[in-house]
């Protein structure tokens, strides 16, 4: 059964950044759909509520919501908002894997090139391994 | 000198304390509408600006006094109006000097932006209670009138001076029994309408480190119109009663303990509003200070916001930015325009 949110998951964007507000949505929510902070059947705010909540207009809103969508995570249907869907991981082929080889690399590479040391980079990968494979 | 213009100057002097405390109450980020560090306010500069506000302000309201008193020694209605008026642009222009005196000591507000994921939906606290019993006491009032119409005088006051001499007379009908039912439903709808916009179309917190604040701040105000809206009801229900249970041409009610428990209401129910708008680590409302146009108008077409948070003063004010607002306020001035029309 679809249940409202009631706990305090929150979504987090940052107008100063270089990267589109739209993505940010998306990557941030992402993260917690994974994550397992936001769970199947959950009802998300809708997309004015969210575009009061963070300031920015109901296209971006809307279209984060729309690429979610289209990546099975979220149901949108007029009238009763957003829900998270059960979705099933599709089975990813090497091309994934490269682009994920690739993103990883370039994500360590700029962190060591802003003056993180590769001890802390190595910790950081770690914790994040245990936390994938717990 | 009459009760009333007694009572004149007392609203302009209560106003002028007001003012006084009034940059006060404000997020723990913001100093005079322009955001700044949070410790900002124990500084000398900050003493500076505040004092230079407050000495302007006073200024002011010592000028609308006298010409209240000039008003009422020479019988000119329209220093009357001019002193309130002169008031109220003063201190608008007073808070603007001082945002340009704090503008120096600004800080960027960052662009991190928070919002919670909880989609429960918000009311207007009381639920439906809260909202329909203010209508139905002046249903009832309505139906009690129109039930006893033989019963009421065929002409009575309608009007009271503060002393409670009436100063107007009208015959029995409709529109003199009826109105005061009539004016409390628009202005308590119109107090609805607002709620409801601050409900449905204002950010329930845009900044992590403050929506603990924002919530309970939103809900004091919320709070205060519902409260509001039951006493006005009261207020206008027991008017159009008084020609039924008034004795000759007295109020049933003194008028000073109708406008004293309109006050006492107003009071008991701002009071939370200005505890929590005092509170430290309430941080920024996440507007932009560029859109504040004179530290008190919000103009951001870019906010999709019908209404946010006050800068100067508590409560909520329009994004004037907004097409949606223009047309909401438009809706309501026509409101506000039926009674003439009576």
């Amino acid at each position: 059964m679809a249940h409202p949110l009631t706990h305090a998951a929150q979504i987090r964007i940052d107008l100063d950044s270089a990267a589109p507000v739209n993505r940010q949505i998306v990557d941030h929510l992402r993260t917690l759909l994974v994550d397992g902070a936001v769970a199947p059947d959950d009802i998300l705010p809708s997309v004015r509520r969210l575009a009061f909540d963070l300031g920015v207009h109901f296209n971006t809103v809307a279209d984060a919501y729309r690429t979610l969508a289209e990546e099975g995570w979220l149901e949108i249907s007029q009238g009763r908002g957003v829900r998270v869907r059960k979705r099933r991981a599709p089975r990813a082929d090497d091309e994934t894997l490269a682009i994920f080889r690739r993103r990883l690399r370039q994500l360590v590479a700029e962190m060591r090139a802003q003056g993180l040391s590769p001890v802390v980079v190595a910790r950081e990968l770690a914790s994040l391994m245990e936390a994938v494979k717990s | 000198m009459t009760a009333d213009s007694i009572a004149m100057f007392a609203v302009i002097l209560a106003i002028a304390v007001l003012l006084h405390w009034l940059p006060l109450w404000r997020r723990s980020s913001f100093w005079f509408g322009v955001t700044v560090a949070p410790d900002f306010r124990n500084t000398p500069e900050a003493g500076r600006v505040l004092r230079e506000y407050r000495i302007e302000m006073w200024a002011v309201s010592l000028v609308a006094l006298v010409l209240l008193w000039a008003g009422v020694r020479g019988g000119a209605s329209w220093m009357l109006a001019a002193g309130p008026l002169l008031q109220s642009l003063g201190a608008f222009i007073a808070f603007a000097r001082g945002r340009n005196r704090t503008r120096p000591y600004a800080q960027h507000p960052g662009g991190v932006r928070a919002a919670t994921l909880a989609a429960a939906s918000e009311h207007l606290p009381g639920g439906a209670v809260g909202i329909v019993v203010p209508y139905a006491a002046l249903a009832g009032a309505a139906i009690f009138l129109h039930a006893n119409w033989q019963r009421l005088p065929s002409r009575f006051p309608i009007h009271w001076g503060l002393n409670g001499t009436p100063d107007r007379w009208a015959e029995r009908d409709w529109r003199s029994v009826d109105g005061p039912l009539l004016v409390g439903l628009l202005v308590i709808a119109l107090l609805h309408v607002l709620g409801y916009m601050i409900v449905s179309g204002s950010p329930r917190g845009r900044m992590a480190e403050g929506a603990d604040w924002t919530a309970r701040f939103r809900r004091a105000n919320l709070r205060m119109i519902v409260a509001m809206g039951w006493t006005l009801a009261a207020l206008f229900g027991v008017l159009a009663l008084n020609p039924y249970l008034a004795s000759g041409d007295e109020l049933a009610i003194p008028a000073w303990l109708m406008v004293g428990a309109i006050l006492a209401v107003t009071a008991g129910f701002l009071w939370p509003v200005v505890r929590i708008s005092q509170e430290p680590g309430s941080g920024s409302d996440g507007t932009p200070d560029e859109c504040w146009k004179l530290g008190q108008i919000y103009y951001n077409p870019n906010d999709p916001a019908l209404m946010v948070e006050k800068r100067f003063g508590v409560g909520y004010t329009i994004n004037f930015g907004n097409r949606a607002s223009w047309l909401l306020v438009g809706l309501l001035t026509l409101i506000l325009l039926v009674p003439l029309l009576f």
